[in-house]
């Protein structure tokens, strides 16, 4: 690589970078190989002892905080023409075929780069919204008309079954107590009312978590974990 | 080695020379690249992320060849940087090298 194609490389490399900042950068280079040329070592020599000029450009890139290919969002035909006049690069004409290469690179990473963006901007908010809408509709509709009825039949149902369970245990121990037969049916009521109670609480407790879990899902997908419509 | 790391190393290194006399670009990547391993280009971008953090300053200087020539000097905050980074060094290589001996030790027992 001579000097002109090590620096129309970076040149291209360095694309997403402000042009006072690449050209200080440039300039750098160009100093570099100057000095080089001084000490008596020829083009090619210096340019393989700096690197790759890609690789070079995205230590440039990272620390500047600029996400590689992103200014150019799907650029046509047309619109290197136009850049390539309004943006005076000695590099670019001399080695018109390595800055052309680079150009169709960055370009194609554009048109990679917007198509993410579509999917990110375009797509993404819809399969949200519609979640949103039928969640909606179907708490208004099935959960509050539906599961809070049922969940409070079941849970009087148990209640009520382990108060009878536990009153006629109670009052067959208290009344017919003497009797052996009576002694055991009670006692049995009365595990059956002890067992109905940890149903209830066991009940109880699923049913809550499992609402908060309901409720947590709920704000995550109408209101999106980050915050989908702000 | 790790690029992280490295880059790491490598910004002390041209800390630690700079402390020692201002020097221009060229030179100092000739002179890292003569004791580590790393392309000559590398170094561009370390001493401007230095210059940006404000850990060195540049100026131009005349040469005896004729164009002027970037010259980096180190600021106050780099030195305390270089002086940093030099402890944070020697403490790690110290524990490193622990691990290195304890390695080479079962090593011996087991052959």
């Amino acid at each position: 690589m001579c000097r002109h194609e090590f620096m129309a490389h970076l040149y291209n490399a360095l694309k997403n970078l402000s042009p006072q900042e690449r050209e200080d950068i440039l300039n750098d280079y160009e100093e570099h190989f100057r000095i080089g040329l001084e000490m008596g070592k020829s083009e090619a020599e210096i340019a393989d002892s700096l690197g790759s000029p890609e690789e070079l450009a995205a230590s440039f890139t990272e620390d500047a905080g600029v996400p590689l290919p992103k200014k150019e969002i799907l650029p046509g035909p047309e619109d290197y023409g136009d850049s390539r006049r309004t943006d005076v690069s000695p590099y670019d004409q001399n080695v018109s075929q390595h800055a052309d290469y680079y150009e169709a690179q960055t370009g194609r990473a554009g048109t990679y780069d917007s198509s993410i963006q579509s999917h990110s901007e375009c797509e993404r908010p819809h399969p949200r919204i519609g979640m949103a809408v039928l969640l909606v509709c179907l708490t208004l509709l099935l959960v509050i008309p539906a599961g809070v009825p049922c969940f409070l039949a079941i849970l009087a149902a148990i209640i009520a079954l382990a108060f009878t369970a536990g009153w006629f245990g109670v009052s067959m121990l208290v009344f017919y107590g003497s009797t052996a037969a009576w002694l055991i049916a009670g006692i049995a009521l009365l595990c059956l009312c002890a067992c109905l109670a940890l149903c209830l609480i066991a009940y109880i407790s699923g049913s809550c978590k499992l609402a908060v879990r309901f409720v947590r899902f709920f704000v995550r997908t109408v209101f999106g974990r980050k915050g989908a419509f702000s | 080695m790790n690029i992280q790391f490295k880059k790491g190393v490598l910004e002390m290194c041209v800390l630690l020379m700079l402390e020692q006399r201002d020097s221009y670009g060229y030179d100092i990547a000739n002179e890292l690249s003569r004791t580590i391993s790393i392309s000559d280009g590398t170094v561009y971008p370390i001493l401007r992320r230095l210059k940006q953090d404000g850990y060195v300053s540049s100026y131009l200087a005349e040469s005896p060849g004729g164009a002027p020539r970037k010259y980096y000097a180190i600021t106050q905050q780099g030195v305390e940087l270089a002086t940093a980074l030099k402890e944070e060094w020697q403490t790690f290589c110290t524990q490193v090298n622990t691990f290195v001996e304890q390695g080479g030790k079962k090593q011996d027992v087991q052959t």
